[in-house]
């Protein structure tokens, strides 16, 4: 961690201040409302600063491939931020990975509050000795089973489908647990894999099953909602705090509005993907009794994990 | 400013010796240092996320098949075959030097080791039949190039992974457009040696011969159905499919033809793992250069420049085919893949085409820099096997050069010769 | 074979074979058990790919004894006598200038990683460890060029064509 805010020149039209560029890496393609929302928060921010702030957003993973490389970078100060799901941020603090608990929240709206509360506040306070900062939550929805075998309605269903999961140890023996044949895939691969069978499952938010054609090779998609995907907004904390306490405020505020105004976009963008997929997959629901079932099955993975959370998978489970 | 030091500090370093892949980091390394204020520890992580990749392990497993089964008795069955179908034909040898090459094609992924797995054997024997040691390496050379066309291929597994495109799609795509360039390489070989005088054995072969060589070359021709039938009835991705094809290699040659001994094992590891050093380590330094290009935004210039100059697809793509036919006489496949695929994949996308087709049409195009000089590889490789002058090869070669242009602006023209296959598939 | 001939020559390329061997046996397994329905290797994927960076790293140091390394020759090779030598020996100082960039900045980069204690996402382990194969890279580069130094100056590198 030895990022450090350097002024970028003396001079231009701000009365003689320094300049500070900061250039977001976003792991998501142009037309999603992660894009849009980083272009609203570089709006305000610049406007806030009178044009100190200089933002540049790079969409589409085109500066770094995986979000893993990118918090990395932005730890190191080779850029100044980036915004990864939490699944990626479990790598580096691991109390991030109680998010990643199956079925940890029912609706959106109590992942928002518990992210916005006391367990979001526990889990950012994880990052300043790290190096980064979490300057506010973004969102892509939440995660749903898709597969080429039938509809998912009880844990049986799951039973010998190959399997494709996150690099997530978590995940790995949730979905194992479940009677999944689970393993990790890299991501690029994992359509051409599904078109060819070598898997037959997987699962994401809907707005990738929409954005990366996913519903063209499999056949059934489950409302499941079993995570609810945060996204952290995060900047490296040396940078941060060695930024005029204007210029950090101006921040500040920004990520604000960047979560009041990109939470009700991801919202719509759903809403659009599952239209789009309902064209080209038939889709179930899990009713919260059948979710029932698939927590019971999972009692043995929480209760592994359970020494690793301490507290805050109770914390979490208390916005339900 | 900061794109000039870049591809200036980077020819300089080129030019003076410095390889490649060092050139690549180190030009970027100045760049970042003099114009920029990215920290230099881009670098270094860079070297470790550009190659940090489960579908790059493809690029060793399919070179080590491809080592296996010339180690392995192979070749040899495979132009046995190949001199039984066409060896009668006028320019005979010829023919057969071109087919061979398509066969082993359809096991190796790349295209110089195509040249010597084929040219060891056939250019000496072209000698002794009278034929022009320079013509017989330039036909060697041009025909090495259907290596990378013909999956697998290197080459089209880098483009897969740098322009997120598929590469079991690319695959199966580049199967006619390497047949195409097959046949052109031999028409042209027949209108040379018919001036030439070089005749075939003349003697049309007999069903029975046929099905022999075809019955001894069996367990060869069986490696490409493995592989490719692999992938397509969804056993296995093609990074997998690649270390089945090395598995399978190992027993053919070692358990029934016997001629891999535990020492040409060792020796086809060590073999592999160096070739496959030399291509992976450029891939680790350009990606920083890739990083630079993209912060500063120059693919998005460089495209609405070319936009510019004329909005007819048809003209910008024969500009991008002059352009890597350009860059393909100065890098190697590799190294040109990986810093032009991100500059110019989006401009093709923009006028409308399919990133599949595309692909191949720049994999050909680059196939081509195989055989044009001054960087050569192809050239080099043959004209080291037949212990002939480079300049000899080069003259030899400049026909079949432009029977593979005339091939280029087909692919080019006619998307129906990439994207047939990959559709039927995907129905 | 002498010892100092081991060193120069075989180590590396021992090392070499090890990890191509593991990369098939790991991924081949990885193939297998799901073929089979028998399960997954969940750390087959992330531990071969980090195998094979260290092969690529170690291998970019015997690839400069072997003079294996992609270059551009013809243009060096329309001088000869002392330019020839001298644009060589200008080639390898600034090769090991770079290589002992890498070294340096890498043990620092490195040095980071290790005080943020980031861990891998499927092994679990701490992410220095795969990360150390670069600066490792760089460090025997640097060796190996000053080798190539000393080896030029008494005028018998191994030097191939470009393949
Ligand atoms: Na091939
Ligand atoms: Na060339």
């Amino acid at each position: 961690a030895c990022g450090k805010s350097e002024a970028v020149s003396n001079e231009g039209g701000s009365g003689g201040k320094n300049k500070y560029k900061i250039t977001i890496n976003n792991g998501l393609q142009e037309d999603s409302s992660m894009h849009e929302g980083l272009m609203r928060f570089k709006e305000v921010a610049e406007e806030k600063s009178n044009g100190q702030l200089q933002i540049e957003v790079f969409s589409g993973a085109t500066l770094y491939a995986s979000d893993r490389e990118a918090i990395e970078a932005v730890q190191n100060g080779n850029i100044e931020m980036t915004v990864p799901p939490t699944a990626a941020l479990a790598g580096f603090s691991k109390d991030f990975m109680v998010l990643d608990s199956l079925f940890l929240f029912d609706e959106v709206e109590n992942a928002r509050a518990a992210l916005d509360g006391e367990l979001g506040e526990q889990l950012l306070d994880t990052l300043p000795p790290l190096g980064l900062r979490g300057l506010s939550w973004g969102e892509a929805g939440m995660r749903q089973i898709t597969n080429n075998k039938g509809p998912i309605e009880k844990v049986e269903d799951l039973k010998g489908l190959k399997f494709r999961v996150q690099e997530n140890p978590l995940h790995i023996d949730s979905f194992n647990e479940l009677g999944a044949n689970a393993s990790p895939f890299a991501y690029g691969e994992v359509y051409s894999a599904l078109q060819q069978n070598v898997f037959n499952a997987m699962e994401t938010p809907l707005n990738l099953i929409d954005k990366d054609h996913f519903y063209e090779v499999q056949d059934y998609l489950t409302i499941s909602n079993h995570v609810y995907t945060g996204e952290v907004l995060l900047i490296n904390d040396n940078f941060f705090t060695g930024l005029p306490e204007e210029l950090q405020k101006a921040l500040t505020e920004a990520a604000e509005t960047f979560t009041e105004y990109q939470r009700p976009l991801a919202f719509e963008e759903v809403k659009d993907s599952y239209d789009v997929v309902s064209d080209h997959m038939e889709i179930n629901e899990l009713s919260s009794d059948q979710k029932k079932e698939f927590v019971e099955q999972l009692a043995p993975v929480y209760e592994k994990y359970k020494a690793e959370f301490g507290d805050l998978l109770e914390l979490a489970q208390s916005y339900n | 400013m900061t794109i000039l030091t870049l591809f200036l500090s980077f020819f300089i370093l080129m030019l003076i010796g410095v390889p490649i892949a060092v050139s690549l980091g180190f030009s970027a390394l100045i760049t970042m240092a003099l114009s920029t204020p990215i920290p230099l520890s881009t670098i270094v992580q860079k070297a470790f996320t550009s190659i940090d990749s489960f579908t790059l392990l493809a690029v060793p497993f399919f070179i080590l098949t491809g080592v296996l089964m010339g180690h392995g008795g192979i070749s040899k069955r495979l132009l046995n075959l190949a001199n039984v179908l066409t060896g009668f034909l006028i320019g005979g040898l010829a023919m057969v030097t071109v087919l061979a090459s398509m066969f082993f094609a359809a096991i190796s992924g790349s295209g110089p080791a195509t040249v010597s797995a084929i040219g060891s054997i056939i250019i000496p024997t072209m000698k002794q039949q009278k034929y022009d040691t320079g013509f017989a390496s330039a036909i060697t050379a041009a025909a090495g190039s259907i290596g990378v066309i013909i999956p697998p291929s290197i080459p089209m597994i880098m483009f897969g992974i740098i322009g997120g495109v598929s590469i079991g799609g690319l695959f199966l795509a580049g199967i006619i457009p390497g047949i195409l360039v097959g046949i052109s390489l031999m028409l042209t070989a027949y209108l040379i040696s018919k001036k030439n005088g070089y005749k075939g054995t003349g003697k049309i072969p007999t069903f029975k011969a046929v099905l022999k060589a075809t019955n001894e070359a069996k367990l060869s021709l069986l490696v490409p159905v493995i592989i490719l039938g692999g992938i397509y009835s969804g056993l296995f991705s093609p990074t997998e499919s690649a270390v089945v094809g090395c598995v399978y290699a190992l027993i053919v040659g070692g358990l029934v033809y016997k001629e891999l001994s535990w020492k040409k094992v060792y020796e086809s590891f060590a073999e592999t793992a160096m070739i496959n050093v030399t291509v992976i380590i450029i891939v680790s330094f350009s990606v920083s250069f890739a990083y630079l290009l993209t912060i500063e935004r120059i693919p998005g210039t460089i495209a609405t420049f070319l936009v510019g100059l004329t909005d007819n697809p048809i003209m910008i793509l024969l500009l991008i085919n002059l352009f890597l036919l350009v860059v393909g006489m100065f890098l190697d496949t590799i190294s040109a893949i990986v810093i032009v695929t991100p500059i110019l994949l989006p401009i093709a996308t923009q006028i409308g085409l399919d990133p599949i087709h595309f692909g191949i049409i720049m994999i050909t195009n680059l196939a081509i820099g195989y055989v044009t000089p001054p960087l050569g590889v192809n050239l080099f490789v043959a004209s080291n096997i037949a212990k002939v002058s480079v300049e000899r090869v080069i003259k030899g070669v400049l026909p079949f050069i432009l029977a593979m242009i005339i091939t280029v602006i087909m692919v080019i023209l006619i998307p129906g010769l990439s994207m047939f296959l990959p559709n039927l598939m995907n129905k | 074979m002498k010892l100092s001939t081991f060193f120069d020559k075989k180590v590396e390329e021992v090392i070499l074979v090890i990890t191509l061997v593991l990369m098939v046996a790991l991924i081949f397994s990885q193939v297998s058990l799901r073929a089979l329905s028998l399960g997954s290797l969940t750390f087959g994927d992330e531990l071969s790919r980090y195998l094979h960076i260290l092969q690529v790293w170690i291998g970019a140091s015997l690839a400069i004894r072997k003079g294996e390394h992609i270059r551009i020759t013809f243009f060096v090779n329309l001088f000869s006598g002392r330019m020839k030598m001298a644009l060589d020996l200008l080639a390898i100082i600034s090769w090991f200038a770079f290589a002992l960039f890498i070294a340096v900045e890498g043990t620092s980069f490195i040095n980071g990683i290790f005080h943020s204690g980031q861990t891998s996402p499927s092994m679990g382990i701490p992410m220095w460890i795969p990360y150390i194969s670069i600066p490792l890279g760089g460090l025997l580069m640097s060796i190996r060029l000053i080798q190539q130094i000393f080896l030029i100056v008494k005028n018998q590198p191994e030097d191939k064509e470009l393949v």
